[in-house]
């Protein structure tokens, strides 16, 4: 599933413009705890994901531990595919 | 003397079963009857220590039934509260509490001590540890009454403590309590952070009446889907908050999914709310009242404007900060240095009345400078301009001087470059807030480093650890020198042009 970080990756440096260099943005970059990514973006980016990968938050789940890095939030999206596709 | 809490301590006498505060982060609810039972066990440890009247302590608590509880305790002790922010870097509130001289620290039972000041817990109660400080009191002139200290940024590097007395608040208290019909039936969003002065309306205004508290915590209040469903959840009647946060709920709030039929008030305050996003906020909430509240933290709420029924203006200018509360009264000090107490004209705001505070804390040539005599009366010098327009209504026209909004907080820019000047690659720093419809949209820093650019993951490192996270600036723009005017100061219409 390397393209939903391509993807990503791709959102994050040229649409939210995060003030960020494409080489220190790695996989584990945390961007919520080190203050990488404001509040407002942390929302435009779930909008994002909920558009691109067909998901949909629940209230509670808009928290920095399903955002923080590349890695997590990849893995956020897969689980809610999975148990979209599961329900 | 009014106490501001004497009728919070009426509803629990009343209605001990009422629900007094909703905390869904923990699930879990206090009623009245509980929230004066903490409140009063804080009392009588605090009573133990025979502190002074009016003395000093501070709050250096989550936000939680806890806080508030020790915050009514406190008052109960016939005591001030001081709120700090625990999200506040530790060198800020450890600044905090050796200025203010606090007596007395509460927070968490917890294995660390936070502040170096403090001694060892000198006793427990509710689960809150106390603290008494090692700090003499010794020098510092309080009011008499005093409620409680809210710090706000200075221009000059250091937080400026604003003291408010039992007076000044109830003043702010009752009228809103009937202006906005507040009644145990309604449900209260408590968003504001205690330490922000959003936070009386919500506590005293909201409890004073019997109402019900929704108390949520600073990553709660950041996120416009919970507060969505928390809404229709708890069926919240009143909102307060600050535009910036009001204006993502259209957007991001899927207001679609719930129902928030009960929501009869929205009261903004803080900052410009700019048109479009309000409009699109009264869409969604269509069936409610709007009303913008104005007051910097030294007067509370002063002036305010109840907005004309959605839908029924098409007005494309931000509303006015409209009229003076009945308890204040309302000033212009015009451009050629005259004092108006007509409202006509534009000029800087002025404030005289009940609301207004009785100084920063230690600081009596800040206080002094704050203030100006006129007519008899003492009026303080808001550092906003407003114009009257032909309604006879305030309008807000921007700041006086380098301080901005963001998100309702005030923010000294000067406060930013001093922190900054303490990196040691740095040379030289300048900070601007980009401005929209006058609210601040991000602020950006210029700096000189001899040895190059700096990642800002390590800019912004430095500076979490200085000044609050609302502070914290978005862009930092290496230069290779600041721009400076003829007289040798930072020159920032130059830097402007680099926005």
């Amino acid at each position: 599933m390397a393209h939903i970080k391509a993807q990503l990756r791709d959102y994050l440096l040229n649409e939210l413009n995060l003030p960020l260099q494409p080489e220190e943005l790695q996989d584990d970059t945390m961007l919520v705890s080190d203050r990488i990514m404001d509040s407002i973006s942390s929302l435009m980016l779930v909008e994002y994901l909920e558009k691109t990968f067909n998901i949909s938050f629940e209230p509670h789940e808009v928290t920095a531990e399903n955002l923080d890095s590349l890695n997590i939030i990849e893995a956020f999206v897969n689980q809610k595919q999975v148990s979209a596709k599961a329900a | 003397m009014q106490r501001l809490h004497k009728d919070i301590l009426q509803q629990a006498a009343n209605n001990p079963g009422g629900v007094a505060i909703q905390f869904p982060f923990e699930k879990r609810n206090l009623s009245y009857g509980q929230l004066y039972a903490q409140a009063r066990g804080i009392t009588l440890a605090l009573e133990r220590l025979s502190l002074p009247k009016g003395s000093i302590v501070a709050l250096y608590l989550d936000k939680s039934p806890e806080a508030i509880a020790a915050i009514l305790g406190i008052l109960m002790a016939e005591l001030a509260y001081l709120p700090l922010d625990v999200d506040a870097p530790d060198s800020r509130n450890q600044f905090i509490i050796e200025q203010s001289q606090a007596q007395v620290i509460l927070t968490r039972e917890m294995a660390e001590n936070p502040f170096p000041v403090l001694s060892s817990p000198s006793g427990t109660v509710e689960g809150l540890a106390l603290y008494r400080s090692a700090a003499e009191a010794s020098g510092l002139k309080l009011p008499e009454g005093l409620a409680y200290v809210l710090y706000t940024s200075g221009s000059t590097g250091v937080p400026k403590g604003v003291m408010v007395t039992h007076t000044a608040a109830l003043a702010f208290v009752d009228w809103a309590r009937d202006t906005f019909v507040l009644r145990p039936e309604d449900t209260l969003t408590s968003i504001a952070p205690l330490h922000f002065d959003l936070s009386i309306f919500d506590i005293f205004g909201g409890l004073s009446a019997g109402c019900t508290l929704l108390l949520l915590t600073p990553s709660e209040s950041k996120n416009p889907l919970l507060l969505s469903s928390y809404i229709a959840e708890y069926g919240v009647t009143t909102i307060y908050a600050t535009p910036t946060l009001l204006q993502l709920m259209p957007r991001f709030g899927k207001a679609g999914r719930y129902d928030h039929s009960k929501l009869r008030q929205v009261l903004f305050a803080g900052e410009v709310f700019p048109i479009p996003a309000l409009r699109a906020l009264q869409e969604i909430w269509h069936t409610a009242k709007f009303y913008n509240l104005y007051g910097p933290t030294e007067t509370n709420v002063c002036t305010w404007h109840p907005l004309p029924p959605t839908g029924t203006d098409d007005r494309q200018a931000p509303y006015p900060i409209g009229q003076p509360c009945p308890y204040d009264q309302c000033a212009i000090l015009q451009e050629d240095g005259s004092i108006s107490s007509e409202l006509t004209g534009s000029g800087e705001l002025l404030v005289s009345g009940a609301s207004v505070m009785a100084g920063y804390l230690g600081m009596p040539e800040q206080t002094r400078q704050a203030m100006v005599e006129h007519e008899e009366r003492v009026w303080y010098k808001t550092g906003d301009l407003v114009e009257v327009d032909s309604n006879g209504d305030l309008l807000y026209r921007g700041r006086r001087g380098r301080m901005v909004k963001r998100r309702g907080y005030r923010i000294e820019l000067g406060e930013i470059e001093a922190a900054l000047h303490q990196y040691e690659a740095i040379a030289q720093a300048a900070c601007l807030a980009l401005e929209k419809e006058q609210s601040v949209s991000a602020i950006w820093v210029f700096y000189v480093a001899p040895e190059g650019p700096l990642p800002h993951t390590l800019l912004t490192e430095f500076l979490a650890g200085r000044i609050p996270e609302y502070m914290l600036p978005d862009r930092f723009v290496h230069l290779p020198e600041i721009p400076q005017t003829s007289s040798q100061k930072t020159d920032y219409q130059a830097l402007k042009q680099l926005l």
